[in-house]
Formats: structure tokens, C-alpha cells, sequence
């Protein structure tokens, strides 16, 4: 996980979430491509995490569940997503728009190997609501 | 801040250990599955690593998660199939979590199995040729295109070969433990040659570098093993550990510290290591025994002469002379006689050379061998001929693989023009 003290939120930017989606990207590359295709993603995450955009990341395994229940209720679950664009982790960056965030997610360098990023603006709580909640939750002494 | 960063080779060197360790783990009839889980790793890692942080131990994640889909896989196939009740066992070993003292001693385990599994790559199930084409492809790292280059082949080839040699494997369902003694001997030329490969591959690397420092240790390390060997106390083994010896001690000098590559002309000999030069001397006079000359008795005395001259210019060309010669009517190859050629234009001039290389200008295997080109380029320039010296450089120019061989090619063209 990346704690980023480096980040600066100001009123201006946005939080955006990053899926990174294809679970089978890379594959048939050769040592030394996965190589090159690592060191290029990592400087990627680092030069995101470094301008203060980058709040949060982290890979999910794919062993996951898919809960659901049919019209008659009855539960289902299972791996159900399709691999070609199951989630394989998320970013969390800060932007001043999804231009910008776009931008951004346009620049990873493993786009070309299958990797491809849903880009999702995360909605901001609305403020004097959550300084009503806080009040609520914490009443100041 | 800085990020960690894996050595270059870090992808091939761990892949690599990771199908030697899966192999013996799993036996030889393993093999794909072991270079498919290696592969697998390696993407899971590509695909985690950018968004976790890079693992504290990399190399250790990698073996510990290849080792987890070989389980995987292993376990579906035996509910498949329940059979090859003997895997059983190998999997309850290998299902022990991986502890950090393990991982501690994962190197001197990866170092005794490599060198076993180098025999068992040589197993006479396999093709002669395909022989170290195998250990090479899956326990050396090697590319399809380095190896290709290495034995003076095409890749569509060697790939075939490969494909061959892993039907082979599995059909004769070789046992990853050895025979004793006597039940290697007829695998011992074929593993020399491998060691002999992986030292050339790191003394000539066809990429970027010109010199892969971690192949020729790795060659000299498992050549000091094997002659320690009963079965590897041989005259020749002997002999090929001199040869990489010699010119193990002549690496550093190779490079300008500008990373330019220099000429045995230009080193600075204060630079050669004594100590391996020595040590080389030493298994050279333990080679000099039983019934057979083999071409590295021969090559290491090449390599001793260069290495026993004080400088170029008093370097015994008559004796090099004469050792080639003898090299010639053991292994009569275009290459071979491209090296004598080279060294009679030491020691009677460049018209010598050239009258010598000009009788194998028809030798396919040189056509498109840079070096051919670059020996008529430097007799040519000897003798003042400036324009059959740029055409030679001009087709050396059009073989060679890029890299600082290239850049050296190249600053000899600016020169001439």
C-alpha cells in the first residue's frame, strides 16, 4: 500500500479510482520484455506517487467470489467475471479533472501489452454533510 | 526517492534457477510445466509489483509463487489422473512453505542442482545436438536468438531442435537423479560444451554489454565443480577450465572504461588477474595426461601463449601458428581456420592473412560472420588499402549484431571515411 505523504489535496482536485483490468496482459512476453515492461511501470506508478497524485494503491488476486442471487433469491457465487477484463488492482489518484486524470491513465506504459484502465471519478462527499456527520458522530467537548 | 531497481538479467537469471529447482523437484518429464509456471511468475509479478511496492526479497516471491502454481497444477493432474503415485511424495516436500532460512540457502541448493541438472539435460535420450541446445534454453537463461548465434544456427532451427529434445525428455521419462560414475561419462562432452557456450555467451554477449560478467562467473564456478568430480577429473575438463580461465583473467582489460571495447593490441596487461592466469597454468599442466589431444588442449594453449606474453608485440605468433594448425586437422570448421588465418597474418603479415582468408571466401558459415569481414578489413588497412578496407568493414558493418561490437565496427568506418 502507498502512503503518500507527498500528496497535497486542495479544493481543486478529485480523487479518481484506477482499475487496472485484463487479468492476462503480458502474456507471451520474454524475460526481458516483462523486464522492461516492469521497470517502465514502476517509474510510471513512482512519477504519479512522487507529483503528489498518487493516494492509494494495491493488486487484488483474482481467486475471488461473485456474489448474487437470482429473481428467486437464491444465492450464487463464483468466479464468474470474465478473465479478458477482470480487475487485477486499482490506484487511487488525485487529479484536478478526469481530463487530467485521463491523461494520466493514457501515459502507463503497459497499456500496449492488454492492460487497459477504467478511469471512475470517486464522488466527493458533499461538505456540510460530512461536517453534519461529523458533528453527529464526534460532538465536540 | 529511490526506487528499487532488479538487475538487468534479474527476469532470466531467476527463471532459470526457478526451472533447474522445479525440474529436479519434479523430474526431467516436468520440464514445460517448469518453464510455463516460471513464465507465469514472472507476469504475476509484472502485474503486482507496480501497484505493491516490489517485494523485500524479489527473488524469493518468485520462487515461492512459481513453486505455488506448480502445486496447483500438480494436484489437478492427480485428480485427473491418480496417478504417478511417486509425485505424491515430491509434492508433500515441496508443500512445506518456504521458510526465509530456506530461502537463505536457496543459492547453494540452485548451485549443486544446476549442475546436476545440466547432466540430466545431456541425458542420451536426447539428440546429440540438441544436447546443449536444451540446458542452455532452459537452465542458462539463454534466448532461442542467443543460442542461436552461439552454435551458428537459425532460430527456426534451434527452436526446432528444442522441441525435439523436450518430446525426447519426456517420452524416455528421465529421472531427475543421476547415474554413479561410469553412467555420465557418455554426457560429460556434451555438458562441457554447455559450459563452454554459457562462458562465450558471457565473454561475447550478443546484447547490449559487452562482456555479462555473471555468465562467465556462473561457467567458471560450475567448471571448478565438475573437475572436483570424480567423473569430472578428466584431461579435458581440465583443459576447458584452463581455457575459460585464460580469458576469464583478460576480461577486464576488454573494456575502456568509456564502456568502448578494446582490441588484444590496445589492453592494459597490468590489468590481466595473475591469479586466474595461474590457476589456469595449474589445470593446463593437470590436462596433459592420458591418450587423447582434444580441442581444448589445444585452445588453452592458445589462450597461455596470449597470456604469457609480455606485451602484443612479443607474442609467440609461431607457436599460436602451430597450435592452430593442430587445431585445423582436429576440427576443420571455417572458423577455426578463420582463427589461423588471423594469427599467420600476425606472424607473416597481412598478405599472408588475406591470401588465407581468400580461400574461404566460398565458406558459408562465413558469409555472414562479422568477424570474417572485420580480419580482412584489418589486413586491408595494414597494407594501406583504404577502399577494400571500407567494404569489408561496410559488410562487417551489415552482420553484426548491435551492441559495442557494433559501435567498435562503426568508429573503425568513421575513420576510414
Amino acid at each position: 500500500m502507498y502512503n503518500s505523504p507527498m500528496a497535497v489535496p486542495t479544493n481543486k482536485t478529485q480523487e479518481f479510482l484506477f482499475l487496472m483490468r485484463g487479468a492476462q496482459w503480458g502474456g507471451g512476453l520474454s524475460p526481458q520484455e516483462a523486464q522492461n515492461g516492469l521497470d517502465a511501470m514502476m517509474n510510471w506508478v513512482e512519477d504519479l506517487r512522487q507529483q503528489g497524485h498518487l493516494t492509494a494503491g494495491q493488486p487484488l488476486s483474482f481467486e475471488g467470489i461473485l456474489v448474487s442471487a437470482d429473481r428467486q433469491g437464491t444465492l450464487m457465487d463464483g468466479p464468474f467475471v470474465e478473465t479478458k477484463e477482470a480487475v487485477g488492482g486499482y490506484l487511487i489518484v488525485r487529479a484536478e479533472s478526469l481530463e487530467q486524470a485521463r491523461a494520466f491513465a493514457a501515459q502507463c506504459p503497459v497499456l500496449k501489452y492488454g492492460l487497459f484502465i477504467e478511469v471512475r471519478p470517486i464522488i466527493p462527499q458533499c461538505s456540510i454533510a460530512s461536517e453534519l456527520t461529523g458533528e453527529l458522530l464526534y460532538p465536540q467537548v | 526517492l529511490a526506487i528499487a531497481r532488479l538487475s538487468d538479467d534479474f527476469f532470466r537469471r531467476e527463471s532459470a534457477r526457478i526451472v533447474s529447482q522445479l525440474v529436479s523437484a519434479f523430474g526431467p518429464s516436468h520440464l514445460q510445466l517448469a518453464e510455463d509456471v516460471a513464465q507465469e511468475a514472472m507476469l504475476k509479478a509484472l502485474r503486482t509489483w507496480p501497484l505493491s511496492g516490489m517485494p523485500e526479497n524479489p527473488g524469493g516471491w518468485l520462487a515461492q509463487t512459481a513453486k505455488n502454481l506448480a502445486l496447483d497444477t500438480l494436484r489437478r493432474d492427480q485428480l485427473l489422473k491418480r496417478k504417478q503415485i511417486d509425485m505424491f511424495g515430491s509434492v508433500h516436500r515441496w508443500s512445506a512453505p518456504v521458510h526465509e532460512r530456506d530461502l537463505d540457502h536457496v543459492g547453494e541448493q540452485v548451485e549443486d542442482s544446476m549442475l546436476r541438472m545440466m547432466f540430466v539435460c545431456c541425458h542420451p535420450a536426447v539428440p546429440e545436438h540438441s544436447r546443449p541446445v536444451l540446458a542452455l534454453k532452459t537452465l542458462c537463461g539463454f534466448g532461442t536468438r542467443e543460442v542461436a548465434l552461439a552454435l551458428f544456427s537459425s532460430e527456426a532451427a534451434i527452436a526446432k531442435r528444442l522441441t525435439r529434445a523436450k518430446e525426447a525428455l519426456a517420452e524416455a521419462d528421465v529421472p531427475a537423479e543421476l547415474p554413479l560414475g561410469e553412467g555420465l561419462d557418455d554426457r560429460l562432452d556434451a555438458v562441457l560444451t554447455t559450459l563452454y557456450l554459457l562462458f562465450n555467451e558471457g565473454y561475447k554477449a550478443t546484447g547490449e554489454q559487452l562482456i555479462k560478467a555473471d555468465l562467465c562467473a556462473e561457467a567458471i564456478r560450475l567448471a571448478r565443480l565438475l573437475v572436483g568430480m570424480p567423473f569430472g577429473d578428466v584431461p579435458r575438463a581440465h583443459a576447458l577450465l584452463a581455457l575459460i580461465l585464460f580469458n576469464a583473467a583478460r576480461l577486464s582489460s576488454r573494456t575502456a572504461d568509456d564502456g568502448r571495447m578494446l582490441l588484444l593490441r590496445d589492453q592494459d596487461r597490468s590489468l590481466w588477474n595473475r591469479q586466474m592466469i595461474e590457476e589456469g597454468q595449474r589445470h593446463l599442466a593437470r590436462s596433459a595426461c592420458g591418450t587423447k589431444l582434444d580441442a581444448y588442449h589445444l585452445q588453452a594453449a592458445i589462450a597461455a601463449t596470449h597470456c604469457s606474453a609480455e606485451s602484443f608485440e612479443t607474442t609467440n605468433w609461431a607457436q599460436i601458428v602451430q597450435l592452430y594448425d593442430l587445431l585445423v586437422s582436429l576440427e576443420p570448421t571455417a572458423i577455426t581456420r578463420l582463427n589461423r588465418a588471423v594469427a599467420r597474418g600476425m606472424q607473416e603479415g597481412p598478405e599472408a592473412g588475406l591470401a588465407e582468408l581468400s580461400q574461404l571466401e566460398t565458406a558459408n558459415a562465413l558469409q555472414n560472420y562479422y568477424l570474417f569481414h572485420a580480419a580482412k578489413a584489418e589486413f586491408h588497412s595494414m597494407l594501406g588499402e583504404t577502399e577494400q578496407a571500407r567494404s569489408a568493414w561496410q559488410r562487417a558493418l551489415e552482420s553484426v549484431p548491435s551492441g559495442p561490437e557494433r559501435s567498435f565496427i562503426e568508429s573503425h568506418l568513421t575513420k576510414i571515411s
